[in-house]
């Protein structure tokens, strides 16, 4: 090893490139992209596959062996796929749960966290405490106490029991995000506002929430995503086929034309679009919210 | 000057309280601040807990009258042979699924670590599936799965003859834990990665000084430094598998055979489809008490594992 060192220095020190180093490097790299490569084929060939059928004629689905570019490609089963079902309004329906729950949670959370983070009272930390672990119970516990709760409100087959809890402190995972968002600003900024005569709800609305913007589009993106992809509590609460959102749409549509593969591929494609679109423009908060958080995706 | 005094008034209530009064007065701001959390609490948790309790030891069909009935829904669940089998699949499941998640996901954070050219383009194609709404991703898989779909034609040229992956109840598992990582394999890859990149670099130049190979950097540096990410993510990942529903429910419908129903997709039968409230929440505690337990066993078991610096 110490022989080894002392040639490779005595050859860099004459300029000479260190041959075997060089390439072990070099094919390390290129092993590296290659590993990176396969992966990346692993988690779009589904997408692709998705497309590229959405996009062929029923008789072809199937041909052996599998052909990439659809030919002829047919956009129609697009319209098809989106007019068979009424999906229109399905985008419509999770459109206004969707923006009603994220406006929800970032209020409500936003909120909450301040007040976990700002202010000081009695029990804080042990109420803080309780909201965390309530993560830990799973969501079947709950489930079917809440249904109980919202038919005796008169609430199943509408969307409140889809929106009216999002105001409700939001969820736990937002909380503490924001509160360890809020933990970062420095509280002179609060007592600043204070002394100016500003009351707690003016400094959280005027001063920290503008510098909190991250940690809210943070939870802005995850709420959206959560709140769009939702499937378990629409399927119990939502009973017309009017009602439906998005997910429950495309279910339906599986459950009565089932191996329509080329429409139902094409209808899922553009039902995933909004959540992928939204994930190109942010994905930065999304990385860093699960980094930080454990947040499911 | 003008301002100046109206800002004194509105903030004499604040400023000028005796402190007693002052603390009173705090609190009050803190109630109003933290009332939609509390009222949340209260709403969404306290009262559905209370509630489920109740309905655990009950029988009701949501129409007649509530029965009580004591421990009789728990003593069924104890003999209850589907009871036991959607546990058991439960648990293929998760094990399935956080070996999968580890192995793949460790090699995915490694590889994401390198500076490379190009990485923010695989990064965002790794994330693509973790995004996607579960009802397009099972459909689409369930056409992948189809006995002349694209995987069985991709397998074709290797010699392997097409697998009836979600029409035989030995396949359909396999098939559910390949679709469930491919979704969820980045939501490990991000945790792993974040636990990578804390890991300090003197560590590893230290070590190369000392002439320490590759694999001896990763056997005694990251992977005891990075256990704690693990174990968070071993945790996290246990709690939602154990409650997993939405593939199960649109890919197979629980079948063939039973062969892919989870107790969370039982609950939901028993609940919603047959309409026993009472014995719906009884195996809703069944599955908590499973989730406590995998926690506490994983809590004390880290001592032997889990190396935090």
């Amino acid at each position: 090893m110490a022989t080894g060192h002392a040639q490779r220095t005595l050859r860099n020190s004459f300029g000479l490139p260190s041959n075997r180093y060089q390439m072990l490097n070099w094919s390390s790299k290129a092993l590296i992209h290659l590993l990176a490569l396969a992966g990346a084929v692993a988690f779009l060939i589904p997408f692709l596959w998705m497309i590229s059928t959405s996009l062929k004629p029923m008789e072809k689905i199937f041909q052996y062996p599998p052909q990439w570019m659809p030919d002829p490609i047919l956009w129609r089963n697009y319209i098809e796929a989106l007019t068979v079902m009424p999906f229109g309004l399905y985008f419509r329906n999770s459109i206004y749960v969707t923006v009603l729950s994220v406006v929800g949670q970032i209020l409500s959370s936003a909120v909450v966290a301040y007040g976990f983070a700002r202010l000081r009272f009695p029990g804080r930390n042990i109420l803080f405490i309780i909201l965390l672990a309530t993560m830990m119970l799973p969501w079947q516990v709950t489930m079917i106490p809440l249904f109980i709760l919202y038919r005796s409100l008169d609430w199943i087959n509408t969307y409140y029991p889809l929106i009216v809890p999002n105001f409700l402190g939001g969820s736990p995972f937002f909380i503490f995000l924001l509160r360890q968002f809020f933990l970062t600003l420095p509280l002179e900024l609060d007592e600043a506002a204070k002394l100016d005569g500003c009351g707690p709800f003016r400094i959280l609305w005027q001063i920290l929430l503008p510098l909190a913007i991250p940690g809210l589009t943070t939870v802005a993106i995850f709420s959206f995503l959560w709140n769009w992809n939702e499937f378990l509590w629409p399927l119990i609460v939502l009973n017309d086929v009017d009602k439906w959102t998005i997910p429950l749409g495309l279910n339906g549509f599986r459950d009565q034309y089932g191996t329509d593969w080329n429409h139902l591929m094409a209808a899922s494609f553009v039902a995933s679009l909004p959540v992928i679109i939204i994930f190109f423009m942010f994905q930065r908060y999304f990385i860093q919210g699960i980094a930080t958080t454990g947040a499911k995706g | 000057m003008a301002t100046g005094q109206k800002a004194q008034t509105v903030s004499a209530p604040w400023s000028i309280l005796r402190p007693r009064e002052r603390r009173h007065k705090d609190l009050y701001v803190a109630l109003l601040f933290l009332a939609p959390s509390l009222l949340g609490l209260f709403l969404l948790q306290v009262l559905p807990i209370g509630t489920a309790l109740v309905l655990g030891v009950s029988e009701w069909n949501i129409i007649d009258p509530i029965k009580f009935v004591g421990l009789k829904n728990f003593v069924e669940v104890a003999t209850d042979a589907t009871f036991y089998h959607t546990l058991e699949n439960t648990l293929y499941i998760t094990v399935g699924l956080e070996v999968l998640n580890t192995l793949l996901g460790l090699c995915a954070a490694l590889l994401l670590k390198n500076a490379m050219r190009g990485i923010d383009l695989y990064r965002t194609i790794y994330f693509l599936p973790l995004i996607t709404t579960w009802a397009a991703v099972a459909i689409a898989w369930r056409y992948m799965y189809s006995l002349e779909g694209p995987i069985n034609a991709m397998l074709g040229p290797l010699g392997i003859d097409p697998i009836p992956w979600l029409s035989r109840p030995e396949w359909a598992m396999p098939a559910v834990i390949i679709t469930i990582t491919w979704k969820t394999l980045s939501w490990k890859t991000i945790i792993l990665l974040a636990g990578l990149q804390s890991i300090p670099n003197e560590f590893y130049e230290a070590s190369s000084i000392d002439g320490a190979s590759k694999l001896q950097q990763f056997w005694k540096i990251t992977l005891p430094l990075l256990s704690p990410a693990m174990f968070f993510a071993l945790i996290i990942g246990i709690i939602n598998t154990l409650q997993i529903f939405d593939p199960i429910f649109i890919m197979t419908d629980g079948g063939p055979a039973d062969s892919t129903r989870t107790l969370s997709y039982y609950i939901y039968t028993r609940g919603f489809q047959n309409l026993r409230m009472g014995y719906a929440a009884a195996l809703s505690w069944v599955l908590f008490a499973i989730i406590l337990l995998f926690t506490l066993v994983q809590w004390v078991l880290q001592k032997r594992w889990v190396f935090y610096q």
